[in-house]
């Protein structure tokens, strides 16, 4: 579990916060009237932290996902990422960020069925321009980091719910991230499956000190968490602690 | 066409009526269907132009030879205005060849009495009205204006108050011009020679006849017609006419009086209401003639006995071979045309499979809550109709187009003045059929891809979880099926399905598979029994097909096992031609076998690529440093490997040499691709995705090659063996040495050129180096072919002199065994009258247009034959037995070159004195032809002699063919809108199928132009694969039928690749699928990412 060569962070947070969210607004047009997904959302998430977002179907967990990351465009309001505001950046540039700075983690895998293992792994990071040798090496070190170098030739659908999972993390992880956005991680998975991917995040986040930010439903998951954000009607509307 | 029309009409009727009923009975799921139409609008218009593409071509085939049908009947009825009937004595003449029936032998006169003969006893007839007499007398004609003279202008001596009562001339403004009228030293000048002339109305002639001249005014310019003196269609190179009364003319001759040299029928009616009495008429006066009439030509006309006189009825002769013409264009067009329909029927199948698979979830919730199969079935068939109906109306509209953009742009506007005739003209049938026919087989194939469609497994569907395909197993017989069964077996498809499937439960491969090979089986009898390839190769093919299927519902691997089917028919099919005579014996083949060797060959290479193409990404390396270029090193070394062998073997080995550069090119470009792969390894993923998604659906990628490869396979073909036969057959050896043909008029003084030339202070003579002369094809001998006294006929006889046997070095296409070189066989026929050469007709390598006998049993091998034996008659009766032992160059044409080439003597013995007329003449090295040939032109065309660049015939002929064959291609290239619409709707659809995965390759940092080129690139890979296996698979074929002597019929092709037309068939097919998709792969780059992440 301690192969990656993630460069070590503390296990703690830093306290300076490395996802700031103010007053974010998203609207979607649904042909015959507006929603109002996000209504004005302020959230920060410090350095190394595991923060859950938890709520309700149609709550704006995921749309708060997909703008903080990148992945979608603001209305109003700024999303900060590690200082960078993201509405200043073009598509190109955010796509550039994206790729150095965040791994993804999704309910379906998203994994490409005609690649192997290994070679969904270090997509990012050939198309980041690192050489191959390099991103075949740290492919392997990441799926080592999930304990499946052994099947790295295998492709997805000779692998198991769980497995995929993992070398959807490795893929998060192959780039070295500061942030990884997890939407419904376990969504997909049994219990003991999913037990085993929350212990797996966990250990990521307390031993390379990566920050996690994970959609669920599930109170399991939030229960694993340094903290729990609780979304309705696109407004946080409130944040504990669990432990 | 009518029957056709009718059927198709019903059918089309069948066809609404079911879409009706289904509309009244279940409104629901019609309603279900046809609003699927609108949901993706783009889609939509993608299968409509797919479904379009078979009314297009079947309409462009109709619609194409209604314009040839009426265009050359319009001329036909033009030439003969109101001259229906032929009474001839000087052989038949051929008013269709591009050589007209002009300067086709030694005229004979006989006395014009006969036809007042003719006229009176035919006085009361029912549908004769007039007979004509006609002189006809070719002669040198000067314009005094513009000096421009012509050799050989056709002075048409008519009887002027006998054709003024059927109509007379009709001048070019369209105003009657009466011959009668004509006054003292006018005559009339048709069109054709008033622009040869550059003559009009007023100008002053010199006609050139023998030794006298005669000074004449054209009074007018006539339409070209028969009786104005041009006797050929407007194709044609007949000289023109100049028409005056028959007593000026032969006054003029210095003929004593009476001679004429036809006879014409002019019968009651119209121009174009006669051809149905006409064999009736012809038969009356051939009755006269061999009853009370009898010795009406000898006696009274003054024709030598045992000349034989014929009752032609060449108006509807000449009406009816160009409807042939016509309807032969349309059987060709469609023939062709199947590659694109067979494509087509393919499209639309995958189109309606991928709308299914993009409805899978939706069908699955029908399902779940109580549709039936049939359901489904019902709202498919709905759309696809409505589909289909809006498809047919667009594809008639540019089917008519493509006829236009075919006909009148092609052939008329690029193809020159030989197709000026060429007039667009559509018929309401060809419209219905067209319409009618592809809207049938569009409901046809919409049927099928529905019933297949309907098959979904509920959960499955519903879930979004891919099918699980568990092998069909059997069911328990239901006998009420196998009775009805039984009686329905007199449909088969029908009485199969009920019986074995719904009645016995058994699985379709047990049916199919079966089925299939005792099909093959009885197939591949038949075919060895009747001698004709089509069943025995169709038989070949079913059964390891069939067996596959068996197999396969075995569980045997799919992957090996169809690898080895398709390698097992790529080998029966690319089997070189004389290797399958030696395995299987020989066979009869037409045309339908072209559209049968395609399918095939796409078939097998189809499979071969699917089940393996997975393998080349495995040359996509990346990481591995210098490693890395290993895959790309190994292809260069196999393209140089193979440039060598194609450079050693050079064009020995049938010219196996440029198969040898096809496979270092192909070589070579994968070698690229490998490098690039290993210089930029961003690109290895997008590589190896490019390969790896489209071969995951392996039917509907399968389809999509098979679709372009078929219609590139067709291309291929014909730009192959067209290229060589051009090469071969009118290339620089196809003139066999000779450079000029020299031709006197029959009165010409005239007797020897270079003495004329040299008279006259010409410098060309000094450039001769060879001159042979030989008589004219006059009346034809009656042949009889040796040990087969039944295969008898008549041919053109040509005496030649000492000097055209020694002189000339003319080549010859093959020569008899035991004879080592052209010059041994002319030295043989030179010293023995017992010997000689024919045209390439007579052992059936070349068409002669005049005469069409061949001899039978004589077949041309590496250029050799046995000599066979021809016994000879003339038509006074004199006898002899001829040796035949050389063939003429096939490529030189019938018309002037047709003929049994025999020395002075053997002449003699049978016809009597030669009149040489032509003379043949070769040419110092480097001396330039058409030059040569004006210059013997404009020194002795005074004389009456005309002289033609051989080479110049040549180029001619190519450019009517090359015409013809840019119509054909262009024809069959409209069959790449189908390879390119479907690969166009797979691109749609990969796009909306991997949303989501866009949307995670954006995430984790695929930039849009990334995402684009991911999406090119599969297209690509399938675009492809397509067209290199249709060029490979197009080539090989070409090559196997060129070197075989049973396609060539002997003739030694040295097979080429025409590189230019193959790299255009090859970047504009790519070129347009690129263009295709890269629309659906920018719309895949602009996917908004948090969406597409969402996406279900």
């Amino acid at each position: 579990m301690t192969a990656l060569q993630i460069e070590p962070r503390p296990a703690e947070t830093t306290g300076s916060p490395i996802i700031e969210i103010n007053n974010v607004v998203k609207t979607y047009d649904a042909g015959s009237h507006q929603v109002r997904a996000l209504k004005g959302v302020n959230l920060s998430v410090e350095r190394g932290e595991m923060v859950a977002i938890m709520g309700p179907s149609g709550c704006g967990k995921t749309t708060l996902l997909n703008c903080a990351s990148g992945l979608d465009v603001v209305d109003a309001g700024t999303i900060r990422i590690a200082g960078s505001n993201l509405a200043e950046l073009t598509d190109k540039t955010r796509t550039t960020f994206r790729a150095h700075n965040m791994g993804f983690v999704f309910q379906t895998y998203n994994l490409l069925p005609v690649l192997s293992a290994v070679e969904n792994v270090e997509l990012p990071l050939i198309v980041s321009g690192v050489s191959p040798r390099e991103a075949r090496e740290r492919a392997l070190e990441a799926l080592e980091t999930v304990e499946l170098r052994q099947l790295g030739h295998h492709k997805p659908s000779q692998l198991s719910g769980g497995q995929r999972q993992r070398v959807t993390i490795a893929r998060s992880l192959v780039n070295r991230p500061e942030i990884v956005w997890a939407d419904e991680p376990t969504g997909a998975l049994d219990s003991k499956t999913a037990d085993d991917i929350m212990t797996l995040m966990e250990t990521l986040n307390r031993e390379h000190g990566l920050t996690f930010v994970i959609v669920t439903h599930d109170p399991g998951v939030g229960a694993r968490c340094n903290r729990i954000v609780q979304m309705r009607d696109g407004l946080i509307v409130d944040t504990e602690v669990p432990r | 066409m009518a029957t056709i029309a009718i059927v198709l009409v019903s059918l089309l009727g069948v066809a609404l009526l079911t879409v009706g009923y289904l509309g009244l009975s279940n409104p629901t799921m019609f309603r279900f269907g046809l609003r699927n139409i609108p949901r993706r609008g783009l889609q939509s218009v993608l299968v409509v132009v797919g479904l379009a593409l078979g009314t297009l071509i079947t309409t462009a085939a109709f619609v194409t030879g209604d314009t040839v049908d009426h265009s050359l009947t319009k001329d036909a009825y033009a030439l003969f205005g109101r001259q229906d009937l032929d009474i001839s004595w000087n052989g038949e003449p051929e008013y269709f060849s591009d050589t007209g029936a002009a300067m086709r032998g030694e005229q004979v006169f006989v006395d014009g009495a006969v036809v007042d003969a003719l006229e009176a006893a035919f006085a009361g007839d029912e549908a004769i009205e007039a007979f004509q007499p006609m002189l006809r007398i070719a002669a040198p004609v000067t314009n005094l204006r513009t000096g421009d003279a012509k050799p050989a202008i056709q002075l048409s001596g008519v009887d002027a108050e006998r054709l003024d009562r059927v109509g007379g001339l009709t001048l070019t403004s369209g105003e009657r011009a009466s011959v009668t009228d004509l006054r003292e030293a006018n005559v009339y000048l048709s069109e054709r020679a008033a622009a040869d002339l550059h003559a009009m109305a007023g100008d002053g002639l010199t006609i050139h006849l023998g030794d006298d001249t005669v000074h004449v005014r054209v009074a007018g310019v006539v339409r070209d017609e028969l009786a104005s003196g041009v006797l050929g269609m407007s194709f044609s190179s007949v000289a023109g006419g100049l028409v005056l009364p028959i007593e000026t003319l032969r006054e003029m001759a210095g003929l004593e009086g009476g001679e004429i040299s036809a006879v014409t029928v002019s019968l009651r009616g119209g121009v174009r209401t006669t051809l149905g009495s006409a064999d009736a008429a012809a038969g009356r006066i051939r009755a006269y003639l061999d009853g009370e009439g009898a010795g009406l030509f000898t006696q009274t006309g003054g024709l030598p006995a045992g000349q034989p006189v014929e009752v032609l009825t060449m108006k509807k002769d000449l009406v009816e071979e160009t409807q042939l013409t016509g309807n032969f264009m349309t059987t060709i067009f469609l023939v062709l045309g199947m590659f694109s329909m067979a494509a087509g029927v393919m499209l639309i199948f995958m189109i309606f499979v991928m709308l299914a698979a993009e409805r899978r979830a939706e069908m699955g919730i029908a399902r779940a809550v109580g549709a039936q199969r049939r359901h489904l079935v019902q709202s498919f068939v709905a759309e696809g109709m409505a589909y289909s109906l809006l498809a047919g109306l667009i594809g008639v509209v540019l089917g008519v187009a493509a006829s236009y953009g075919l006909t009148q742009v092609l052939l008329k506007k690029v193809g020159g003045d030989y197709f000026s005739l060429i007039e667009m003209k559509m018929t309401v049938t060809s419209v219905v059929v067209g319409y009618s026919l592809g809207v049938v087989i569009t409901f046809i194939t919409v049927v099928f891809a529905s019933m297949k469609a309907s098959h979904v497994n509920i959960v499955a569907a519903i879930r979004q979880l891919p099918d699980a395909h568990a092998p069909e197993s059997k069911r328990k017989t239901r006998w009420k099926w196998v009775i009805a069964g039984v009686p329905a077996l007199i449909i088969p498809p029908l009485g199969i399905w009920w019986l074995f499937r719904k009645g016995f439960g058994l699985a379709w491969a047990w049916i199919l598979g079966p089925l299939g090979i005792v099909l093959g089986v009885l197939l591949i009898l038949l075919g060895k029994s009747s001698e004709t390839l089509f069943p025995f190769a169709l038989g070949m093919s079913l059964v390891p097909l069939s067996a596959a299927a068996v197999a396969r519902h075995l569980k045997t691997p799919a992957r090996p096992l169809w690898t080895i089917v398709g390698a097992v028919l790529a080998a029966y099919w690319l089997l070189p031609g004389d290797t399958h005579d030696q395995l299987f014996g020989k066979f009869n083949a037409d045309i339908e076998m072209f559209v049968l060797s395609g399918i095939m060959i796409v078939v097998s290479f189809t499979l071969i690529i699917v089940f393996n193409a997975r393998m080349l990404t495995s040359l996509f390396r990346s990481g591995e440093g210098v490693k890395s270029y290993g895959a790309a090193m190994l292809l260069v070394a196999g393209a140089g490997a193979s440039t060598a062998i194609g450079v050693a073997l050079g064009d020995s080995a049938d010219g196996l040499g440029e198969l040898f550069y096809l496979v270092a090119g192909l070589l070579t470009a994968t070698a690229l691709v490998a490098g690039a792969a290993a210089r930029f390894p961003s690109l290895t993923p997008a590589l190896k995705m490019a390969v790896a998604y489209p071969l995951s659906n392996r039917f509907r990628t399968g389809m999509t090659i098979a679709m372009f490869s078929l219609i590139v396979f067709s291309l291929t073909v014909f730009s192959v063996l067209l290229a060589n036969f051009d090469t071969a057959f009118l290339g620089g050896d196809a003139r066999g040495n000779l450079d000029l043909v020299v031709t006197a008029n029959q009165g010409s003084s005239v007797k020897d050129v270079p003495a004329a030339l040299e008279e006259s202070g010409s410098p060309v003579v000094a450039e001769i180096a060879g001159v042979g002369r030989t008589t004219i094809a006059g009346a034809p001998v009656q042949v009889s072919q040796g040990g087969r006294e039944d295969n008898t006929g008549y041919y053109a006889l040509i005496g030649a002199d000492d000097a055209f046997f020694s002189e000339l070095g003319t080549t010859l296409d093959a020569l008899a065994e035991g004879y080592r070189d052209a010059e041994s066989v002319w030295s043989a026929v030179r010293e023995d009258a017992g010997f000689a050469v024919v045209d390439g007709s007579v052992v059936g390598i070349s068409f002669n247009e005049a005469y069409n006998w061949t001899a039978k049993g004589v077949t041309v091998e590496d250029s050799r034959f046995t000599p066979f034996v021809l016994n000879v008659t003339d038509p006074s009766g004199n006898a002899r037995t001829l040796i035949v032992i050389g063939v003429l160059k096939a490529q030189l044409p019938g018309a002037t070159w047709g003929g049994i080439y025999v020395n002075e003597t053997a002449y003699r013995e049978l016809r009597g004195e030669p009149l040489y007329q032509r003379t043949y003449v070769r040419l110092d090295e480097g001396v330039n032809a058409r030059e040569a040939a004006r210059q013997v032109e404009s020194a002795l065309a005074v004389r009456g002699v005309q002289a033609e660049s051989v080479q110049v015939i040549l180029d001619d002929m190519k450019a009517q063919n090359q015409a013809f064959n840019r119509m054909f291609q262009a024809f069959m290239a409209l069959g790449l809108v189908v390879g390119i619409a479907g690969l166009g709707v797979i691109a749609f659809r990969s796009v909306v199928e991997r949303r989501q995965q866009i949307g995670m390759l954006r995430a984790i940092g695929y930039q849009r132009g990334t995402v684009t080129l991911t999406f090119l690139l599969e297209s690509s890979f399938i675009a492809v694969m397509g067209i290199l296996s249709g060029v490979v698979g197009g080539v090989i074929l070409g090559w196997s039928l060129l070197t075989s002597d049973s396609f060539t019929e002997g003739a030694d092709i040295a097979f080429a690749m025409p590189w230019p037309e193959i790299l255009l068939v090859i970047g504009a097919s790519f070129a347009f699928s690129l263009a295709m998709t890269w629309w659906p792969s920018r719309g895949a780059a602009r996917v908004p990412v948090a969406e597409a992440l969402r996406y279900e």
